[in-house]
């Protein structure tokens, strides 16, 4: 996602530890800006103050939906110049399935899929492997992936995790997906 | 039954502990690192830690032993996990153990709304209880609680709501002690102090504002490199000018912030009778007296380690109520840090002369002579009893002297390598608060100097030393004859011989110090002429034949 202020990319790193980039281009001379990023629940409050990089981080976890909030200041008064809401609906996106069950794979390709038909979105789907940033947007799902994703969320971590469980939990894109997850093919 | 509390957070940590119904001890780590909050250290409380176990005999690590602290804790710390992995600890919400440390020594009956707000506590979860079984799941980072607000209900507290995640004003002002060149979590009352020296401007309200009413705290950065910049290409007369604008506007916008939250909040959930504040923000006691004036409460209760330093005593105190041991009560004093006993202190004394080569003249503590000495405009250092806990020095750790001469200010700032804005505050004996300031309700709070109360005309012009000029304000310490006798006393021969009967007492410390701890301390300072006489042991002490 890219507009005249900024761009920001979702990426995976080799921990398998799923993040978003987001890149300031720079403002007007004399003007100072700060960043506010938050979903619609207020579940992610993330605002950094562009030039010193004074920030407040409030645990970012997984956010398909998104509102980017730009403020400027001149000197004489503050205000918002740029608010974008990014929702992954609109945008092609690279998912990266890691995982040594073939079932589980297939599990997780199935709910992608219905995911996409029910979001009238296509994802492109990579099996292990590694993509480069220059390759856009990525999102790693994975066993490894769901335990750093459990970690933030103070859940405990065991080895007794269905499929559906690990990529509903890290990729749930839509406010209800119930009917997806009545398929029977996804019962476990 | 003994509980240990503890804050384990990485400013203004330190332990206390409770013994069923009694407060024991409360020991904050500033006060044996000799950094002030400790802040930014990043470290375990050891040196706090090592005196409370030895003063009162116990290991924390022991199982059997209670031991609260409040969150978060600091489990990046070696120390810390040692501590978890040899026992459990019960976590209460940072603001909940703000609020039961306000709560349960107010006195205060069920129709209360108690009020915690501050900066925010990193740390915020569900966690009840850690050990090593669920360590490596707490995230100490988790989600950021800025306040929490509570009613009683058959002397429970019940959490009526709370604000997360936006930021609070109080975020406001670490942004200004940058622009000012000065130290957050400790020079925030050097910006209020200068506040009423600056006035209304617009177009600063009007940035504050805005972050203000669209919950935008900690986008406050923005301001910082437009203002800092600004200062520097601009005179010095301009800049004085301008930090004062800055200041008057910062504690409007914190004082219009706060008293309207609090009186929403008394009208959806009230109206109640009494008020309980603690967290960092009502250190503030500018905001204070307006929550005193403003609002319809009968009497409010400011918690006098209102900051993260009293939340070691919030934990053991969160505890207590939990198991029942635990009750509300008015508290006579907040005399709960360390204390050396006669033997120990005589040590240090006796050794004075070998220590620093310099005579001293110990004599019979005699109230009229120290009263005389006071008005000779004599600097008096006390050192008596154990430590005041929290950040006012009440007498305990306290400089006297007269109050008379305005330029008091400079001559003690310079005698205590100080630089002070804020005005010196008074102790006023209670005989005579009425007289010396408007002073109709919230009076308690006022022996622990956690508000500031408009000062009568006659005598502003009496005690200019201890009152703000700019507002005719002063946060007056009101001395009781039973919970404060030597300051009583002190005070009652002060009085005899001017009809005064209110003295200048500020904090026993030097420049950037936490006040002062030990005895060494005291006498250190009396060495270096930083104080003319020290009473300790009941005796007074001076240098060189003084």
């Amino acid at each position: 996602m890219e507009n005249k202020y900024y761009s920001v990319r979702f990426l995976s790193d080799e921990n398998s530890v799923n993040w978003f980039q987001l890149t300031f281009y720079g403002g007007l001379e004399n003007h100072y800006y700060s960043i506010i990023i938050s979903d619609n629940k207020d579940d992610i409050y993330h605002c950094v103050s562009v030039e010193n990089q004074n920030w407040y981080n409030y645990d970012p976890n997984k956010i398909f939906q998104y509102n980017i909030k730009l403020l400027q200041f001149d000197g004489e008064t503050i205000q918002l110049v740029d608010e974008t809401n990014f929702n992954i609906k609109n945008h092609n996106f690279n998912i990266i399935l890691k995982s040594e069950s073939e079932k589980e794979i297939k599990i997780w390709k199935f709910y992608l899929w219905l995911l996409q038909l029910k979001m009238n979105v296509k994802f492109n789907i990579v099996v292990n492997e590694d993509l480069e940033q220059n390759d856009g947007d990525y999102f790693e799902i994975s066993k490894n992936a769901y335990d750093n994703y459990l970690k933030k969320t103070d859940t405990p971590l065991t080895d007794d995790y269905s499929s559906i469980t690990i990529i509903t939990s890290m990729f749930n894109v839509l406010d209800d997906n119930s009917d997806i997850l009545n398929h029977t093919w996804l019962k476990d | 039954m003994k509980i240990i509390g503890s804050y384990l957070g990485i400013h203004d940590n330190g332990f206390s502990i409770i013994d069923d119904n009694n407060i024991i001890a409360s020991y904050s780590e500033e006060r044996f690192s000799r950094i002030k909050s400790t802040y930014r250290q990043h470290t375990f409380p050891d040196a706090s830690l090592a005196a409370i176990q030895k003063d009162f005999k116990f290991n924390i690590k022991d199982p059997n032993i209670i031991f609260a602290s409040a969150k978060p804790i600091n489990t990046h710390l070696p120390e810390v996990v040692d501590i978890i992995n040899s026992r459990p600890i019960q976590l209460y919400s940072h603001q909940y153990s703000h609020a039961c440390g306000v709560y349960y020594t107010s006195g205060f009956d069920d129709n209360t709304l108690v009020i915690s707000y501050d900066g925010g506590d990193c740390g915020d979860d569900n966690f009840v209880e850690i050990n090593k079984d669920n360590l490596s799941l707490y995230n100490p980072y988790k989600v950021n609680t800025y306040s929490g607000y509570y009613m009683v209900k058959d002397g429970k507290l019940i959490e009526i709501d709370k604000k997360q995640k936006h930021g609070s004003v109080a975020h406001l002002w670490p942004v200004f002690c940058y622009i000012f060149g000065l130290d957050q979590l400790k020079d925030e009352g050097k910006i209020m102090g200068l506040a009423a020296q600056g006035k209304f401007d617009e177009k600063i309200f009007n940035q504050l504002n805005f972050l203000a009413k669209n919950d935008f705290y900690g986008s406050g950065w923005i301001m910082l490199d437009y203002y800092k910049n600004l200062l520097n290409t601009i005179s010095k007369e301009e800049q004085e000018e301008l930090k004062k604008k800055l200041a008057y506007n910062l504690q409007y916008i914190t004082e219009i912030t706060i008293v309207k939250l609090i009186g929403d909040l008394n009208k959806k959930y009230g109206p109640f009778k009494q008020l309980c504040v603690a967290g960092g923000i009502f250190a503030n006691v500018k905001l204070n007296q307006k929550l005193n004036e403003e609002l319809s409460f009968d009497n409010i209760w400011v918690y006098p380690a209102m900051g993260d330093e009293g939340l070691s005593l919030g934990s053991a105190i969160a505890c207590g109520v939990d198991l029942g041991v635990f009750k509300n009560r008015k508290i006579d004093n907040v005399f709960f840090g360390k204390k050396y006993n006669k033997i120990e202190t005589n040590k240090f004394i006796n050794n004075f002369e070998k220590d620093y080569n310099k005579k001293l003249t110990i004599g019979t503590l005699d109230y009229n002579k120290v009263a005389k000495l006071l008005v000779k405009g004599k600097v008096i250092g006390i050192f008596d009893g154990a430590s005041e806990y929290g950040p006012r020095a009440l007498g305990s750790r306290s400089i006297l002297v007269e109050p008379t001469k305005k330029k008091t200010h400079e001559y003690l700032n310079t005698r205590l390598k100080r630089d002070e804005i804020m005005p010196f505050a008074p102790i006023i004996l209670e005989e005579h608060i009425d007289d010396v300031c408007y002073y109709n309700k919230s009076k308690y709070t006022s022996e622990f100097m956690t508000m500031c109360y408009n000062v009568k005309k006659e005598w502003i012009q009496k005690i200019p030393a201890v009152i703000n000029n700019y507002d005719g304000t002063a946060r007056p310490q009101v001395v009781n004859k039973d919970r404060h006798k030597i300051f009583h006393n002190i005070l009652m021969e002060y009085y005899k011989i001017t009809k005064m009967p209110v003295l200048l007492n500020t904090s026993f410390n030097g420049h950037g110090e936490p006040i002062i701890n030990s005895p060494v301390e005291a006498l250190k300072h009396l060495s270096d002429n930083t104080i003319d006489y020290l009473i300790i042991n009941n005796k007074i002490c001076s240098v060189n034949g003084k």
